[in-house]
């Protein structure tokens, strides 16, 4: 209050104008709701629920896979190798753009109808424009002895899994 | 000499038409342009245009051919919703009715898809026209700019509307152009996201991209076709010398 006796006589520049508050108040106002509204509308396009597959499934049980056989599931767009050291769940989606691949029996490798890309049975790419390997998924077993496939768990390619 | 009048004249003078017009039968000067000046749709226009902008040989219409399929589209493209729905249990089929049951229906989907190949097509050979008459230099560049816009406009519709009959080829290049847009460095990922509403092709991308290419993209493509004109006619009109 003492403050305010000396501000009569000589006003400091801190001091703002009634005009100036009430200006600051209605352009700050109207900014904040313009800015807010925009915020909002960007965080209301990424949808908080998806319907989507579920990420971890069970598949068949390991007898229902011959040893040396190769099975596609549709459904997941994976592969299903029983080879001699394991069981492997690799991913059928190529990584160049997203295309599924073919296993080819022939030529012992995947090969993708898009833009050809080529890719080993442990999924390494062996030819094409794919930036990187088919992924390997994690594999467990079940409470009720089927196999357990998590897509959110990449495992290395020496990783088999064995019963 | 009421007698004399014709028909037209007798109408154009009741006080019916009168009342929505507001003009006599534009026999003079000032009655022809009031006519453009005091109409509502017609306002826009210019009253007159000069000589050159008739010209066919400069531009060939390549302009206005891409504005006439644009007007197509967005007919055919309404009709076409009246039986079309964007679920991914029956938008294969409503196309295939479309295509057999619906009467007129084969018509007005060819013509909507070819009309779009064909703008597209168009919009890239005006683009050519008026890089090599020059009619990108000062003033005109920001036009320029504003066209390339609706050029990318043009194609993102075209994509979207792509996926709208759910078939293979519709899957596969929205599976593929997603992918790519997913490589764009920092926002890639979210753009995609954005774009299918969530990680797949699915339901959530069928609707986004039904609602993208029924109305976002063709609002913000008017109005931007309306400053691309009113931009030709501020730069002193079409087919002009330079």
């Amino acid at each position: 209050m003492p403050q305010e006796d000396k501000n009569i006589e000589e006003p400091k520049e801190k001091k703002i104008s009634r005009r100036k508050f009430f200006l600051w108040v209605g352009w700050g106002g109207l900014v904040t709701s313009l800015v807010g509204s925009f915020l909002g509308t960007a965080r209301f396009l990424f949808p908080n629920v998806l319907f989507e597959p579920p990420s971890s499934f069970k598949l068949g049980k390991p007898e229902d896979y011959a040893e040396g056989s190769i099975t596609f599931s549709e459904d997941h767009n994976i592969f299903i190798l029983h080879e001699k050291a394991g069981f492997r769940a690799i991913s059928a989606v190529c990584t160049h753009v997203g295309c599924i691949v073919n296993w080819n029996q022939s030529q012992n490798k995947f090969i993708c109808p898009c833009h050809g890309s080529t890719f080993a049975p442990t999924g390494e790419v062996l030819s094409g424009a794919a930036i990187g390997p088919l992924r390997s998924f994690s594999i467990e077993l079940a409470k009720d002895g089927r196999l357990l496939v998590d897509t959110r768990k990449t495992v290395k390619k020496e990783d088999y899994f064995r019963v | 000499m009421s007698f004399l009048k014709s028909p037209f004249k007798k109408i154009s003078e009741s006080g019916l038409w009168r009342s929505i017009f507001r003009t006599g039968f534009p026999d003079t000067e000032r009655k022809r342009s009031l006519f453009v000046f005091g109409n509502f749709f017609l306002h826009v226009l210019p009253v007159k245009i000069r000589k050159h902008g008739l010209k066919f040989r400069y531009t060939l219409c390549l302009g206005g051919i891409a504005f006439l399929l644009f007007l197509i589209l967005a007919i055919t493209g309404i009709l076409l919703m009246f039986y079309y729905v964007p679920d991914v249990n029956r938008a294969y089929e409503d196309m295939k009715d479309l295509e057999f049951v619906v009467s007129f229906g084969i018509l007005l989907r060819n013509l909507h898809r070819w009309s779009a190949h064909a703008m597209v097509a168009v919009a890239f050979l005006h683009m050519c026209r008026v890089f090599y008459t020059g009619s990108y230099k000062p003033p005109r560049e920001f036009n320029w700019v504003i066209g390339v816009t609706l050029l990318f406009l043009t194609m993102f519709l075209s994509f979207t509307g792509y996926l709208l009959p759910w078939d293979q080829l519709a899957y596969w290049a929205v599976t593929v152009g997603t992918t790519i847009a997913g490589f764009v460095p920092l926002a890639g990922g979210t753009i995609r996201y954005i774009l299918l509403g969530g990680n797949v092709v699915g339901q959530g991308a069928l609707l986004r991209f039904y609602s993208l290419h029924i109305i976002v993209v063709p609002l913000i493509m008017s109005i931007l076709i309306a400053v691309h004109f009113w931009r030709v006619r501020k730069d002193g009109g079409i087919s002009g010398p330079l």
